[in-house]
């Protein structure tokens, strides 16, 4: 018995955030700047002990750094759910993804209170808003077998629009030149979505299992893990850059190299990555095979991104039964200072 | 005979929740007369031991192992509901770290250790009892917080039972049990099936408003068949063989923060056990074989997933003893080979096991002590040598002070071995020490009979077994990363008082439990000295009961402290306090005899949880028919 749900479980975390975290949408611009409690400052989405417990939200005060712990249980008066996967901002709404509840929790950023629920999801995992287009995109495992598919959400009435068919695991989302991003984690896909039409305009083929998205100019960066051996004949990671119709893919030196985590120096010089070893650097503008070099940051993280107003923020998920903290590096990569966690911080969401 | 019955006289001296049963009550107790201490190995002095008390298998027939522990003893019990995974610790083990033994052979699944107490009905298995305390150099692998052990009892007569019950929430069951004695042969027959809904209404603390749902997609069925025959072919030799079929189905509810279920799980169990005993000369001999096939099927149509995890296992041990004068030596030689298949190993994975037992053993007329010193190996790798010492001394007539020191040791399972990703073959057994000590007082004053029990324990394990994710490959893996100590007091307590026809029994156990790491992995610092998940450091169970001519009433109470559910101790679910009512009364007619028993389940209507988010029942109901034929 309780294999299976070390089964059920272990997939879920698995598939839920260690390999395939969700790329934050950085050029996101919501419409109206809220002056809410809220408004400004970085949301940590804990994902909560995956069998039995619940996500909770952290709040960090960006200019003073102040924590507040489970801010939505604080504002509604119960928990959030199991497995909180991810969060979008859209003017004073404020948009959870709770992965194993299968629903999207919506709050209102002035105090966090909830002002409804979309249930009956299918594994929601990642979120992004489409730019000015009041719709978010929420892409849904639907099963750990098979095809997944992405929800096209309207946030003022907080219905599910349309649902569009894409590859197996749909993770991390992206908004970029006006267009839908989704890496299909489990394939060597990124399905590009038309927010007007809602369809499918093309498939680029990137290097085995993308599992995060960065935005820079007219490029978009998608990091690929590679297969891992576990997983079949062991692939080495890669950098896809898509530029229109073209894709051009720069693959990691060693088969055994399988990166994660990518996000943008807040510098917008230089993309992040992961690897066991650390954080490394790499020049968008590069070409060739990448060789990770020294990590700027020895060691890694459960997540890792930078917020594009300021610092860089890993977090540590300890044991994953008892509250993480999160790490804040300045742009330099020194360590600032570490702050406490909810259980399993698992993404972050800048705003 | 009856050196070993000396030996269950003994045995009494130490578990006074069992002197206080009147003999009246056990002379009810279903269709056969446990025997006690058949296997060698489970004579072991100092170590603690009860059984369910015999009204609580009267009135609740169909109960599992783990409904019987929520109720007595000093295990602590993790469930996700009515019928669904249900896990033990003692003395601050994980569920791993216990050992399930089925005629003294044991029944845990290789692959993951977990012994699931649902699956283990006692109208089934006849005889039951739960001992607190290492055995590691008895039983090996996983004996480290305490054991169960399930044992047929030889039937006296013919004699046959039936029951039927009824419980709210869709909950029926039925049983029958049959067993045939003829001079020198006899066979059982045992066979339950229940079913159940579980759709109890609860609050869901997790959704807007707070509403009262229906648990859903809970339903379970369980049906099993045990059967055993023996054949006493020589006045020192027997020969016993038993199989027993079992199989279980059941949904897998969502928690209250989850969407809503698919989860379906089914497992199936054939189990065989030849064993002969005898006495050659000086010579006591045994030679025991087991055979195990278990299949796990998980399927659950939302997440995609059908999966079936089998394992077969072979069991044999051979043991002989001797005695010269107060001094007994033993020998015993097991040996298991384990095979699995799961879709998550890369192939077929076996084990095999190798363990001598060389053992003195003092049989004084004050003081029982007993040595041993387990050598195994495991696929030809030496795992900790096991020494175990175990003293017991009678102070007066009435006192018994025991003194209990082990080394213990868990194997890794295969799926910390094999599970891909992220198996480590690397792990070593998680090994430590375990000591305890304790005085036990029993006295008979005309009518009443009084008996306090208290002992303390203490326990170092090192190299846990954690699983932690390996952030950058991306899956979970297991390291020996942490070292646990556990210690605390254990206190049974009974009396009871006969009055002609009327008998009043009041039983009680109680455990203070501190268990906490010792040593954490890099950046685990906060968790030193921490309280375990889910180990409630304070733990309670109260039974009384009245029994007058053929009518009882029985009253069982059970506290469990306040148990953190995050290992830094800042989330936690509050102490619970839960009450059990019965009320029963029995008609003989000629040998016949007809029982009916009525139960109120959670009777203060309290809402709890065993595991956070999982809804537990309030108060419901239960009547339950027992027909025993040819009965006493």
């Amino acid at each position: 018995m309780k294999q299976s749900f070390q089964r059920f479980g272990l997939l879920l975390l698995l598939s839920s955030g260690l390999l395939f975290t969700a790329c934050k949408d950085e050029t996101t611009t919501p419409t109206p700047e809220p002056t809410a409690a809220y408004g400004s400052g970085i949301f940590v989405v804990n994902e909560g002990p995956f069998q039995n417990g619940t996500g909770t939200i952290t709040f960090i005060n960006r200019s003073s750094g102040a924590v507040q712990q489970d801010v939505f249980q604080a504002a509604n008066g119960r928990p959030l759910g199991n497995v909180a996967q991810s969060m979008a901002s859209f003017g004073t709404v404020g948009m959870l993804v709770v992965n194993n509840a299968g629903k999207i929790e919506f709050v209102d950023l002035k105090d966090f209170k909830s002002t409804g629920v979309i249930e009956n999801m299918a594994l929601p995992s990642g979120i992004v808003v489409a730019g000015n287009t009041g719709k978010a995109y929420v892409t849904e495992w639907v099963s750990f077998s098979g095809n997944g598919r992405v929800a096209v959400i309207d946030i003022a009435s907080k219905q599910v629009l349309r649902r569009i068919a894409v590859g197996e695991f749909p993770n991390a989302v992206a908004w970029h030149n006006n267009r839908i991003f989704v890496a299909n984690s489990n394939q060597n896909t990124v399905v590009e979505i038309d927010p007007q039409a809602d369809t499918i305009l093309r498939t680029h083929t990137v290097g085995d299992r993308p599992n995060s998205m960065v935005s820079v100019g007219n490029s978009l960066f998608v990091l690929c893990s590679g297969t891992p051996s576990w997983a079949g004949t062991e692939t080495a990671g890669a950098l896809a850059e898509i530029v229109g119709n073209q894709v051009n893919i720069r693959n990691f030196t060693a088969a055994t190299m399988h990166p994660g985590q990518l996000t943008l120096h807040p510098d917008g010089g230089s993309l992040l990555y992961q690897l066991p070893e650390g954080v490394y650097t790499l020049l968008p503008t590069a070409s060739g095979s990448i060789t990770p070099g020294t990590p700027v940051i020895a060691r890694s993280f459960y997540h890792f991104s930078a917020d594009p107003q300021g610092l860089l923020y890993g977090t540590d998920a300890k044991d994953f039964v008892s509250n993480g903290v999160i790490l804040r590096y300045e742009r330099n990569f020194t360590l600032r200072d570490s702050l406490p966690a909810g259980i399993a911080p698992g993404s972050i969401h800048y705003r | 005979m009856k050196k070993w019955s000396g030996f269950f006289v003994l045995g009494l001296f130490v578990s006074p929740a069992t002197w206080a049963q009147t003999a009246d009550t056990s002379r009810q107790l279903p269709l056969v007369q446990v025997e006690e201490h058949r296997h060698p190995a489970e004579r072991q002095p100092a170590l603690q031991r009860q059984s369910p008390d015999t009204l609580l298998l009267r009135a609740l027939p169909a109960a599992s192992v783990a409904d019987w522990l929520q109720w007595q003893g000093s295990a602590s019990l993790r469930s996700y509901g009515p019928n669904g995974l249900a896990t033990l610790s003692m003395r601050g083990s994980s569920a791993q770290q216990n050992t399930i033994l089925w005629e003294g052979l044991p029944l845990l699944n290789p692959m993951n250790g977990t012994p699931d107490l649902n699956l283990y009905p006692m109208w089934l298995l006849g005889g039951v009892s739960v001992q607190t305390g290492s055995s590691a150099s008895d039983f090996g692998s996983g004996a480290i917080g305490g054991a169960l052990h399930f044992r047929q009892g030889i039937p006296q007569k013919h004699d046959a039972a039936v029951f039927t019950e009824m419980r709210s929430f869709g909950d029926y069951a039925g049983g029958v049990a049959a067993s045939v004695r003829a001079c020198k042969g006899w066979y059982q027959i045992r066979g339950l099936y229940r079913t159940a809904q579980n759709n109890f209404p609860y609050t869901n603390m997790a959704r807007f408003g707070n509403p009262e749902e229906r648990l859903a997609h809970a339903a379970h069925a369980q049906g099993g068949i045990l059967q055993e025959a023996g054949w006493q072919f020589h006045p020192n030799w027997r020969l016993r063989a038993a199989w027993w079929v079992q199989a279980h189905r059941r949904e897998l509810p969502a928690s209250m923060t989850e969407q809503q279920s698919t989860a379906v799980q089914a497992d199936t169990a054939h189990r065989f056990a030849v064993s002969l005993t005898g006495q050659a000369g000086r010579w006591q001999l045994a030679f025991r074989q087991g055979l195990l096939r278990e299949v796990n099927h998980f399927a659950d149509e939302r997440l995609g997933f059908d999966e079936r995890h089998r394992f077969n296992a072979l069991l044999q041990e051979i043991s002989a003893a001797t005695t010269l004068g107060r001094h007994e030596f033993s020998q015993l030689l097991q040996q298991a080979y384990y095979t699995a298949n799961s879709p998550n190993f890369s192939g077929q994975e076996r084990q095999y096991r190798l363990a001598l037992v060389p053992g003195w053993r003092l049989n004084g007329a004050k003081t029982t002590a007993r040595v041993q010193l387990r050598v195994e190996m495991v696929d030809g790798q030496l795992v900790p040598l096991t020494p175990s010492l175990q003293v017991e001394q009678r102070l007066a007539p009435a006192l018994q002070m025991r003194l209990a020191v082990s080394r213990t040791y868990r194997l890794p399972g295969f799926n910390d071995l094999y599970w891909q990703p992220g198996g480590n073959a690397d792990l070593q057994p998680e090994n430590g020490w375990q000591a305890e000590t304790g005085l036990g007082w029993k006295k008979q004053w005309g009518s009443w009979a009084f008996s306090v029990d208290g002992g303390a324990f203490w326990s170092d394990l090192t190299d846990w077994i954690i699983w932690l994710p390996n952030t950058s490959l991306g899956y979970w893996t297991p390291r020996n990363l942490r070292r646990v100590q556990s210690m605390g007091w254990e206190q049974q307590w009974g009396v009871s008082k006969q009055w002609r026809k009327l008998k009043l029994r009041l039983n009680g156990d109680y455990a203070y439990v501190a268990t906490t790491h010792r040593e954490v992995g890099v950046g685990e610092q906060e968790l030193l000295g921490k309280q375990l998940i889910y180990i409630p450091k304070h733990q309670l169970r109260s039974r009384f009961f009245v029994e007058h001519a053929s009518f009882f009433a029985g009253w069982q109470y059970s506290y469990n402290g306040l148990r953190f559910t995050s290992s830094d101790n800042r989330f936690f679910l509050p102490n619970q306090h839960l009450h059990q009512i019965m009320l029963g009364g029995s008609k003989a007619w000629g040998k016949q005899l007809l029982r009916l028993t009525g139960t109120i389940h959670n009777a203060f209507n309290l809402p709890y949880q065993l595991i956070a988010w999982r809804p537990m029942p309030g108060r419901h109901y239960q009547i339950t028919l027992q027909i025993n034929f040819n009965a006493s």
